[in-house]
């Protein structure tokens, strides 16, 4: 076969864009990935103690730096869309808890046996702090139901429901309506307008661990959020004092979209998108440093939500339809389940929303 | 002008190459018990080649630097079992072209299957690469352009071209020659 000088010059010579950046960056993927790979070769002689001690450490930092995430069995996940060993069916969950995954269908609860639950045609909700209810809406109304779907009260309100947030003490549920933003005890009294010309962003309860309460109980229900203006407010639901809002109610703000934090806090889980990547970063460090890369996608992730226990983030990957339940402390472990959409819509057409998790929790019946 | 001898210029390029080979296989070995410069210096050998025929394949830096960036990883996931007797650069070139080709595949379906037209999906971005060449490799199928990628990017011959890829050297043969009545205007309108 005869050779072409010209096309072979071309081919070869012309410079590619960015090439020197994309060796870079994969050279520190290489390397991280070698970096593990090497450490978890046994050790021999008098380099076992040190080894040992540098594993400990390195296994720590593989869970927290850029390291971990293209390691192990996750490299098979970032090449073209959807991670190739994905099981077919969402069977079950990696840990115990239980879903509430909101869908073109309705509100769904997730067993960790992986059987489902439809609890009615609901656009979003919100569990109870024990997982002993969900509050859902439903348009104009608010309501609050058993995990078998059995309806205890409803409301309706003057603008159409959304971002409802039962508080961490279970007696109050926040929710928008229109563009004001309004609060209900847990048993569906009281029902009252807070605040108007909010934007359009979930309140967020100040934890539980960060609540100081008064004598006389006064403390237990701070909420904060933005108003049209986006100016953030930090109040106390009961009182209606104005408040400082402390780091914590801005982390648990930035939970409704893109953030996540664990319960009992003490990490953010992030979804950045740079270069056309969705990538997950979990940042334990107080001073919000930027934390590692656990996974890295093209095209859009949704989510993050931490599994009760602090171990697994599970993300969405709409355009792969699946879900992927990432181990946060052991790099490289991902469990991806295939055609999320389908199991969320059965006989739908698959192109409503794309299942969305609205939280997971440990019950506590 | 060069005054040595044929003989001793082949010579001396079989020497180099051998001498090669043996740099690279104890680089391998290196890198197999935990040298991290020993993978730097592999990585820095092949990186740049890898890149480029995954490009040149998808046409997409991005999936590009994925494809090549997965390749050196599965090439360290199976680092302990590689025999140092053979070339790495082939076995990593291995890995890297059918990573490619089976990207261009998996989006060719999705784009089909999503109603979108298959060549819109699979076009090059623009870039300091000639696009009018560019254009016209990525009017090929992938398989043909990783045939073409083979021979004039990484410089393998038709028959290791076969080895690489499973196929009989005649089709590795007949594919080159159609690239390349393919590829040969785009190249003379360039030059022109």
């Amino acid at each position: 076969m005869s050779r072409d000088p010209e096309l072979e010059r071309r081919l070869r010579e012309t410079p590619l864009p960015g090439e020197a950046e994309a060796e870079e960056r994969s050279w520190e993927i290489v390397r991280a990935a070698y970096a593990e790979r090497t450490t978890a070769r046994p050790a021999h002689g008098r380099r076992r103690v040190a080894l040992a001690v540098a594993v400990g450490g390195l296994a720590l930092a593989l869970g927290l730096s850029p390291a971990g995430a293209k390691v192990g069995e996750l490299v098979e996940d970032v090449v073209g869309i959807g991670a190739e060993d994905a099981k077919p069916a969402l069977r079950s969950l990696p840990t115990a808890g239980e879903l509430l995954v909101e869908s073109e269908q309705g509100v769904w609860i997730v067993r960790e046996d992986g059987s489902k639950r439809l609890l009615g045609d609901y656009e979003q909700a919100t569990w109870s702090p024990r997982g002993l209810f969900v509050a859902a809406t439903d348009g104009y109304e608010l309501a609050a139901m058993d995990p078998l779907g059995n309806v205890r009260w409803t409301i309706s309100a003057p603008g159409e429901i959304a971002d409802p947030r039962w508080s961490p003490s279970g007696f109050r549920i926040a929710y928008r309506s229109g563009d004001d933003l309004r609060v209900v005890a847990g048993d569906g009294s009281g029902d009252r307008l807070l605040a108007r010309d909010v934007a359009p962003v979930a309140p967020a309860w100040r934890p539980l661990g960060e609540l100081k309460l008064a004598p006389d109980g006064s403390g237990s229900h701070i909420l904060t959020y933005v108003d049209e203006s986006k100016k953030i407010h930090t109040v106390d639901v009961d009182s209606g004092e104005r408040l400082e809002a402390v780091p914590q109610d801005l982390e648990q703000l930035g939970t409704q979209s893109k953030r996540a934090v664990p319960v009992g806090g003490g990490a953010i889980a992030t979804l950045e998108h740079k270069q056309g990547r969705d990538r997950l970063v979990v940042s334990r460090d107080q001073r919000g440093e930027p934390g590692p890369v656990l996974f890295s996608a093209r095209g859009e992730l949704t989510g993050p939500s931490w599994s009760p226990d602090g171990r697994w983030l599970l993300v969405g990957w709409p355009e792969a339809d699946q879900w992927l339940f990432i181990r946060t402390d052991r790099p490289g472990r991902v469990v991806a389940f295939d055609r999320i959409s389908e199991q969320f819509d059965p006989g739908g057409s698959g192109e409503g929303r794309f299942p969305r998790i609205a939280g997971w929790i440990l019950p506590q019946r | 002008m060069n005054a040595e001898p044929a003989s001793e210029r082949l010579a001396g390029v079989s020497r180099a190459s051998a001498l090669h080979r043996r740099r690279e296989a104890a680089l391998v070995r290196d890198a197999q018990r935990g040298s991290e410069q020993a993978l730097a210096e592999l990585f820095r050998r092949h990186w740049r080649r890898a890149h480029r025929a995954a490009f040149l394949v998808v046409g997409d830096t991005a999936a590009a630097e994925d494809i090549a960036q997965e390749s050196f990883l599965a090439a360290i996931r199976a680092l302990d079992r590689f025999d140092r007797r053979r070339p790495f650069g082939p076995w990593l070139h291995r890995i890297t072209v059918n990573r490619a080709i089976d990207f261009s595949r998996a989006r060719a379906l999705r784009a089909e299957s999503a109603g979108e037209a298959a060549a819109g999906s699979a076009a090059p971005e623009a870039g300091s690469i000639s696009d009018e060449l560019l254009g016209a490799l990525h009017e090929l199928s992938a398989e043909h352009r990783a045939v073409v990628v083979l021979r004039y990017v990484l410089e393998y011959t038709p028959g290791e071209i076969g080895e690489l890829l499973g196929l009989p050297r005649g089709t590795v043969n007949s594919r080159l020659r159609r690239a390349l009545d393919r590829l040969r205007p785009a190249i003379e309108r360039e030059s022109s």
